[in-house]
C-alpha cells in the first residue's frame, strides 16, 4: 500500500511539472520548481536521522532534449550542465581525438550574447565559468554563475552548440589547447591509455592521438559536431538554490533550447572486446608499479550503491578491508595501496596503484588476485559488514553535500539507470543489502585486469606488452624563414660555389665523395605514433640500385629501386610502388648528406643557392635539389664551418595535405675518411616527431669505386 | 546568505570574536571562534550537511620553520605523524622508542661507514643489524592503525596539504561521532611518534629536489633572493643538497612538539552540529592543566627597499620575472583582483594580440610568502628572438601602471568572477572549512570574499604596487651571449 502511494505520490509531481510546462509554452516544456522531496527517507537501521533533501524533476522537450531540475537551500550559485554524447567514447577507430578537439573548438568559437563578444568575455562579465569533462560516450559542459544570471548562461550554453561549425583558426587554436594539456600531462596520460588497451576499448596512444589531432580540419569537426550535438542525445541539468532564479526563470529555459533541432538517433558505436588481464610497460628505476583495473565499481553511476559496498569490503582508505588483510599476510606491511577513479574512452574504472621492490612483483601480483578471490568466498562477518554499509552510506552522504559531485550523480542516475530520485534509491538499497548479493556484484562487476610498469627483468611471464612509444613533444622548431641573397649574378655564383666546396671539403673532400660507390648507413629511428624502427640503406651510387630494409615489431619490409619499377616486398607479399610513393622514397633515399653531396660531386645532380636562413644563432646557405618528379629537397649548410645542418622535404599522405618535413643533423663524426652526422632531429610542419640515430656498418663506413 | 558570512568571517580573521564584533545583521549566525583550555582556537559554523562535519586544522608548521639544515624536515614530520602515537598503534610504546632510537643510532652508524668506505664485511654487519632492528620495530608497532580507527568511525582519509608556512590537515566525520574524531586528532597532536620519518624525509627531499629543477624554478628563487633581504623566504626556496645529513628523530620530534603546540593550530569545523553540544566535547578533549602559553612569533621584519633591482640569469630559458614588494598595509583579497585583472589583460596584450610571450602567470604575493613577499609576473616569451621586444612591452605596460593604475571598471568586472568563486566555496562545506582555516591561521592563501573596499582598495594599489622604486627584474640572457662575453 505503501508503495502505491509513493508510485501515485510521483506521478502526481510528475504530472504537475508536465501539464506546467504545456501551459508555459506550445514548442517547448516548462520546468517548476522541484518541491523539497517527494517523500521522507525511511532509515530505520540507520542510527543517525538525516534531514529531507531535495529530489531531482525531469522532463523532456519536444526537440527530445530531456531536462533535469534539482534544487534546494544548500546551492549559493546556479550550475547549467549539458550532457551531450560526444564525448570521447565516441571517436571512431580511424579518428582519435576528434571528439575533444570538437568540443574545445566550439568553446573558443561560441559567441557571447551581445554582438561582436566572445564567450569568454561575456562570462567574465557574468563572472560565470564553463568547464569541459570528458565521461566516457559523454562530454560535459559544466557552466556555473550567479542564480539571476541563470538565463544568461542557458542562453550561452545554447549558443555554444548551435552555431555553425568553428573556422579552421578556431580549430588551430583548439588543437593548441589540446597538445598542451597533452604535454603538461604526457605521463599519466601515457598510462591511461596503457589501461584502455588492456580493457580492450580502441583508445590509440596519446602520440598516435596527438598525430592524428594535428591532421583534423573543418570539414571532420562539422561532420563529427552535425552528428553528434544534437538534444535527442543530450540531457540539461539545472541546479539553482530554492529561492533564486525563480520559476518564471526556470520557465524559460526549455523555450532557449527549444529552437536546437533534433538528429538521428546514435547507434552504438564499437563491440565489446577482450579484456586482456596482464598487461606489462616497461619503465626504468628499482620497483615496479602494479595497478589492478576495475570496471565501474564507481560509486551509483547506475544509481546503485552496491558496488561501492563491496568496495568497502574489499578495501577501506588502503588501511582495512581484505586488500589490506592480504598485504599483512604476504608481508607487504609497508605497501600502501592508492585508489583513483579514472574516466576512459568508455568506461568509469576505478584503479589500485602499488609500487614495490622489482623482485616482488609476482608475489604482489598473486597476493592482489587472492584478495579479489576471498570477495567471492569469505564470510564477512556482521561487524565488517556493517562497517562497510556505515561507510558506504557516509561516502554518499558526502557526495550529495557537495554540490558539483550531486549534480553529476543525479545526472548519471537518469543517465544510464532512467533513476530520479537516487537519493532514495540507494537508501533502499542499502538498508536492503544482504551477505549473498556480494559475491554476485563481486563476479559481475568487479573484472580485475592488471597493469605492470616496471623494469624488464620484473615481466611477469603471462604479461601482453603494451608497445608505449617514447616521444618528446615540446620541442619545436623556430619558426625561420629563407631570405634571398642580394647581389650580382656573379657575386651570388661566387657565394654558392664557395658554400657547395666548403661543405664537400668538411665531409671529406670533394675526391673523396666523388669515388664513393657505395653508401650504407642503419638508422634506429624513435618517432611519435610509432614503436622504434631499424632502417638499413644501401645506395649504390651514382645511379644504381637504393635498397631500404626496415624492421618493425620483428617483421622486416624491403623496399628497392630497380630500373623501372620500385618494389616493396613484405614476407612473401610484393607490392609495386606507386609514383608518388617512388619519389618519396627517392627523397628519402637523399636525406643523408653524404649520399646527396657524393652525387653532386658525381655530377648526378646539382645544388642551385636559394637564399640564407638564419636559425638558432647559424647561418645557413640553403641549397635546392631539384628532382625530375617536381619534388624538392632543400639543404641549410652552416655558413661557418660548411656542415649541413638541416635538411627540408615533404611528406605525402594520401587525402591530405603534404606536410613538411625537417631534419636537424648533428654529431658529425669521421667513418672512413669521410664526416658524417650520427643524430638527426626529425620536425613535421615545426613540431618535432622524433630523432634518428644514425650509424654506418662497415669499419670504413664506405665503398670506394677501385 | 553569502553577505553575512563576509561580515563573519571578516570578525573572525581580524582575531576578534565573531559574535563580538559583526554587524547585527551578520549577528544572527551561528558562528563562533573560542579558545579551549589547553589555548587551541576553534571556529564552528553549523550549516545543513546531512550529519557530516567537515573538519580542517591550520598548524603553523612549515618549511618557513624550518633551520638551514633542517630542509623537508616540517613536511615529513606531519607525514610522519599520520602513522600513529604513543597510544595507537603500538604494542608496547616504551620498546617501541627504544628500538626507533636504536634504529635511529645504527642508521648513523652506517651513513657514516659509507661515507668513510669501510670494509665491506663491517657495511654487511651493520646493514643487517639494521634490518632487524626494522623488522623489530615494525613487529611492535602497526602503521596504519591509526588510520583504519579513522576509516572505522567513519571518517574520510587525512587529506594533509604541505605549505610554507603551516599545512593543513582536512578530513570529514559523521556528527554523531565528531568526539571520537577529536580524540584522536588530539592524540596525533600530542602522542606524535613519528615512525618511519626517516624514509618520508628522504622522499621529501628529493622531491625538494625535482621541484627545484622544474623551469621557471631558478628564475623565482632569483626574484625571492634579489627582492628580500631577510625573509625565511629566501632560504627554503634553495633545494637541499643531495648529500644533505640525516635529521635525528630526537630533533624531529622536538621540532614537531615544538610546532604543535595549541597555540599554533586553528581549526574550523564546518557541518550539521549542535555547537554548544560540539563546543562542551571539544573543552572537554583539548585540555591543558596549565596556562596556555602563545607560541612566539617568528615574523622577521624585512627592511624597506629603497631602489630597483635587478638580476641576470644566465639561461636558455627566455623567461622574465617581476616582482613587486607592495605597501605592508595592503590587502591580499584587493592584491587578488589585481592579479586576476593583469593576468587576463597580459594574457590577451602580449600572448593573443601581440604574440610576443607564450604564457604569462601573475601571482598575488609570491608562492607561499608573508607579508613582504612581492606581488609576482612571469612571462616566458616565445623565444629569444622575441625577448627583446617583450622586455620593451612589459617596461612600458608597467610604466603605464604606475602612471595611471588600473581602470576601476576593469576591476569590477574581475570582482564578479571573484565572488562567483567565492560563492562557490560558501556553496561546499569542505572548502569552506579549509579556506577559513587557513585564512584565520593567518596565511593568505586564499582572499577573503570581495566588497566594495576591495575594489577601491585594489584601485588605489593599482598605481601603488607598480612603483619603480619597489621593482625587482630577474631577465634572462642566453648561454651563447654569455660566451660571447667571455671571449
Amino acid at each position: 500500500m505503501t508503495g502505491c502511494n509513493r508510485k501515485l505520490r510521483h506521478l502526481a509531481s510528475l504530472l504537475a511539472v508536465v501539464s506546467a510546462a504545456l501551459a508555459a509554452c506550445e514548442t517547448a516544456p516548462k520546468l517548476q520548481p522541484a518541491p523539497i522531496a517527494e517523500e521522507a527517507p525511511v532509515q530505520p537501521q540507520l542510527a543517525r536521522e538525516r534531514p529531507r533533501w531535495p529530489a531531482a524533476v525531469t522532463s523532456v522537450g519536444d526537440n527530445g532534449l530531456n531536462y533535469l531540475l534539482i534544487q534546494g537551500n544548500p546551492f549559493e550559485l546556479a550550475r547549467v550542465t549539458l550532457w551531450v554524447r560526444a564525448g570521447i567514447g565516441r571517436d571512431r577507430d580511424s579518428k582519435p581525438g576528434l571528439a575533444e578537439l570538437s568540443a574545445r573548438s566550439l568553446l573558443v568559437a561560441a559567441r557571447g550574447l551581445e554582438p561582436g563578444s566572445t564567450l569568454a568575455e561575456e562570462l567574465h562579465r557574468l563572472g560565470a565559468r564553463i568547464d569541459l569533462r570528458f565521461e566516457g560516450e559523454w562530454v560535459c559542459f559544466e557552466a556555473s554563475c550567479q542564480p539571476q544570471d541563470t538565463e544568461k548562461l542557458a542562453r550561452l550554453l545554447f549558443g555554444l552548440v548551435n552555431q555553425d561549425a568553428p573556422s579552421q583558426d578556431e580549430i588551430d587554436l583548439a588543437r593548441a589547447q589540446v597538445l598542451s594539456r597533452y604535454t603538461t600531462n604526457f605521463a599519466e596520460l601515457r598510462r591511461e591509455r596503457a589501461i584502455e588497451r588492456l580493457l580492450g576499448e580502441p583508445g590509440p596512444n596519446v602520440a598516435l592521438e596527438q598525430e592524428a589531432i594535428k591532421s583534423y580540419g573543418s570539414t571532420e569537426v562539422r561532420l563529427f559536431v552535425g552528428i553528434h550535438y544534437r538534444p535527442n542525445e543530450s540531457y540539461v541539468v539545472l541546479q539553482t538554490p530554492a529561492a533564486l532564479p525563480g520559476p518564471e526563470v526556470l520557465a524559460k529555459i526549455p523555450t532557449i533550447f527549444a529552437p536546437w533541432l533534433k538528429g538521428q538517433k546514435l547507434g552504438d558505436l564499437a563491440l565489446p572486446e577482450e579484456v586482456r588481464p596482464l598487461g606489462f610497460v616497461e619503465r626504468d628505476g628499482k620497483t615496479t608499479e602494479v595497478t589492478a583495473v576495475l570496471l565501474s565499481p564507481t560509486p551509483a553511476p547506475l544509481g546503485s550503491i552496491a558496488a561501492q559496498f563491496v568496495w568497502q569490503l574489499f578495501d577501506r582508505d588502503g588501511v582495512a578491508g581484505l586488500l589490506r588483510k592480504r598485504l599483512d599476510e604476504r608481508g607487504f606491511r609497508e605497501v600502501m595501496p592508492i585508489t583513483e577513479d579514472l574516466d576512459t574512452g568508455r568506461h568509469r574504472i576505478r584503479t589500485v596503484r602499488l609500487e614495490v621492490d622489482s623482485e616482488r612483483t609476482t608475489q604482489l601480483l598473486d597476493t592482489l588476485r587472492a584478495a579479489f578471490a576471498d570477495l567471492g568466498v569469505s564470510d564477512h562477518g556482521i561487524a565488517e559488514f556493517n562497517r562497510a554499509k556505515q561507510r558506504a552510506w557516509f561516502l554518499w552522504d558526502e557526495v550529495v553535500v557537495d554540490s558539483e559531485e550531486r549534480a553529476r550523480a543525479f545526472a548519471r542516475a537518469k543517465i544510464y539507470a532512467n533513476v530520479t530520485d537516487v537519493d532514495k534509491r540507494i537508501q533502499d538499497e542499502l538498508e536492503s543489502m544482504r551477505d549473498r548479493t556480494i559475491s554476485r556484484i563481486a563476479t559481475e562487476r568487479f573484472v580485475p585486469v592488471f597493469l605492470v610498469r616496471g623494469p624488464l627483468s620484473a615481466r611477469p611471464r603471462d604479461a601482453a606488452d603494451l608497445p608505449v612509444p617514447k616521444v618528446t613533444i615540446a620541442t619545436v622548431l623556430e619558426e625561420s624563414r629563407i631570405r634571398p641573397i642580394l647581389g650580382e649574378r656573379a657575386e651570388l655564383q661566387a657565394i654558392a660555389k664557395a658554400g657547395l666546396e666548403r661543405a664537400a671539403a668538411v665531409l671529406g673532400g670533394r675526391r673523396s665523395l666523388q669515388e664513393l660507390s657505395t653508401m650504407q648507413w642503419n638508422a634506429t629511428c624513435e618517432y611519435q605514433a610509432s614503436i622504434p624502427i631499424e632502417e638499413q640503406w644501401t645506395i649504390a651510387l651514382p645511379a644504381g640500385p637504393r635498397t631500404r630494409t626496415r624492421k618493425i615489431l620483428g617483421s622486416t619490409v624491403v623496399t628497392e629501386r630497380k630500373p623501372g619499377e620500385t618494389v616493396e616486398t613484405f614476407n612473401r607479399n610484393r607490392r609495386v610502388l606507386s609514383n608518388a610513393e617512388r619519389a618519396y622514397f627517392e627523397l628519402e633515399s637523399l636525406t643523408n648528406p653524404g649520399a646527396l653531396f657524393a652525387l653532386w660531386a658525381q655530377k648526378a645532380h646539382t645544388l642551385e643557392l636559394e637564399g640564407r636562413l638564419e636559425e638558432s644563432g647559424r647561418s645557413l646557405l640553403v641549397y635546392v635539389l631539384q628532382l625530375p618528379t617536381t619534388k624538392e629537397l632543400r639543404i641549410g649548410v652552416d655558413e661557418e664551418n660548411g656542415l649541413p645542418r638541416r635538411m627540408d622535404t615533404w611528406a605525402w599522405r594520401p587525402n591530405s595535405v603534404p606536410q613538411r618535413v625537417t631534419w636537424i643533423l648533428g654529431d658529425y663524426r669521421g667513418v672512413g675518411g669521410l664526416r658524417l652526422p650520427h643524430y638527426a632531429e626529425k620536425y613535421v610542419e615545426g613540431q618535432i616527431r622524433g630523432h634518428q640515430t644514425i650509424t654506418y656498418p662497415h669499419a670504413d663506413g664506405v665503398e670506394r669505386s677501385k | 546568505m553569502a553577505t553575512p558570512f563576509v561580515y563573519a568571517i571578516a570578525a573572525l580573521v581580524a582575531g576578534t570574536s565573531a559574535i563580538a564584533t559583526i554587524p547585527a545583521q551578520a549577528a544572527q549566525l551561528p558562528v563562533e571562534r573560542f579558545v579551549t583550555s589547553d589555548g587551541s582556537v576553534f571556529v564552528l559554523m553549523p550549516r545543513p550537511a546531512r550529519g557530516i562535519v567537515y573538519w580542517a586544522e591550520w598548524i603553523r608548521m612549515g618549511r618557513k620553520h624550518e633551520s638551514e639544515t633542517q630542509a623537508g624536515l616540517a613536511e615529513a614530520c606531519a607525514i610522519a605523524s599520520l602513522a600513529g602515537t604513543t597510544t595507537h598503534g603500538t604494542s608496547s610504546p616504551e620498546a617501541e622508542a627504544e628500538l626507533l632510537q636504536q634504529l635511529d643510532t645504527v642508521r648513523r652508524a652506517l651513513r657514516t661507514a659509507e661515507i668513510q668506505g669501510r670494509a665491506d664485511g663491517e657495511l654487511a654487519a651493520l646493514r643487517a643489524e639494521f634490518a632487524d632492528t626494522k623488522a623489530r620495530c615494525a613487529n611492535l608497532s602497526d602503521r596504519f592503525a591509526y588510520q583504519r580507527l579513522l576509516t572505522s568511525i567513519p571518517a574520510s582519509a587525512l587529506r594533509l596539504t604541505p605549505g610554507v608556512d603551516g599545512y593543513l590537515l582536512e578530513s570529514s566525520c559523521p556528527t554523531d561521532r565528531v568526539d571520537e574524531f577529536a580524540v584522536l586528532l588530539a592524540s596525533r597532536r600530542k602522542d606524535a611518534v613519528l615512525r618511519g620519518y626517516h624514509e618520508i624525509l628522504d622522499e621529501v627531499r628529493a622531491r625538494l629536489r625535482r621541484e627545484s629543477e622544474e623551469p621557471g624554478a631558478s628564475h623565482r628563487r632569483a626574484l625571492a633572493l634579489t627582492a628580500l633581504e631577510v625573509d625565511p623566504l629566501r632560504r627554503v626556496l634553495i633545494p637541499p643538497p643531495p648529500k644533505a645529513p640525516p635529521i635525528a628523530r630526537t630533533e624531529a620530534l622536538e621540532f614537531y612538539r615544538r610546532h604543535h603546540d595549541p597555540s599554533g593550530t586553528t581549526t574550523v569545523i564546518v557541518g550539521e552540529f549542535d555547537p554548544t553540544r560540539v563546543k562542551d566535547q571539544l573543552g572537554k578533549i583539548f585540555v591543558s592543566s596549565t596556562a596556555p602559553t602563545s607560541m612566539i612569533q617568528n615574523d622577521v621584519l624585512e627592511p624597506p627597499q629603497e631602489g630597483p633591482r635587478t638580476k641576470v640569469l644566465i639561461s636558455s630559458e627566455p623567461r622574465l620575472l617581476w616582482g613587486w614588494r607592495p605597501p605592508d598595509d595592503a590587502r591580499y583579497d584587493a592584491l587578488e583582483v589585481l592579479a586576476e585583472w593583469l593576468q587576463r589583460r597580459l594574457e590577451r596584450e602580449f600572448v593573443r594580440e601581440r604574440n610576443v610571450a607564450k604564457s604569462v602567470r601573475v601571482l598575488p604575493r609570491f608562492p607561499g610568502g608573508g607579508a613582504p613577499a612581492p606581488f609576482v609576473v612571469e612571462l616566458l616569451a616565445n623565444s629569444y628572438f622575441d625577448f627583446g621586444k617583450l622586455e620593451i612591452a612589459a617596461r612600458n605596460t608597467f610604466e603605464t601602471l604606475e602612471r595611471e593604475g588600473a581602470p576601476a571598471k576593469e576591476l569590477q568586472l574581475e570582482a564578479a568572477t571573484v565572488l562567483t568563486d567565492v560563492r562557490r566555496v560558501f556553496e561546499n562545506p569542505r572548502d569552506m572549512a579549509s579556506v577559513l582555516a587557513r585564512a584565520v591561521g593567518r596565511s593568505a592563501t586564499r582572499s577573503l570574499p570581495p566588497t566594495e573596499r576591495t575594489l577601491e582598495a585594489a584601485f588605489a594599489l593599482g598605481k601603488l604596487v607598480f612603483s619603480e622604486s619597489k621593482r625587482t627584474t630577474v631577465t634572462t640572457r642566453p648561454p651563447a651571449d654569455d660566451e660571447e662575453a667571455n671571449r
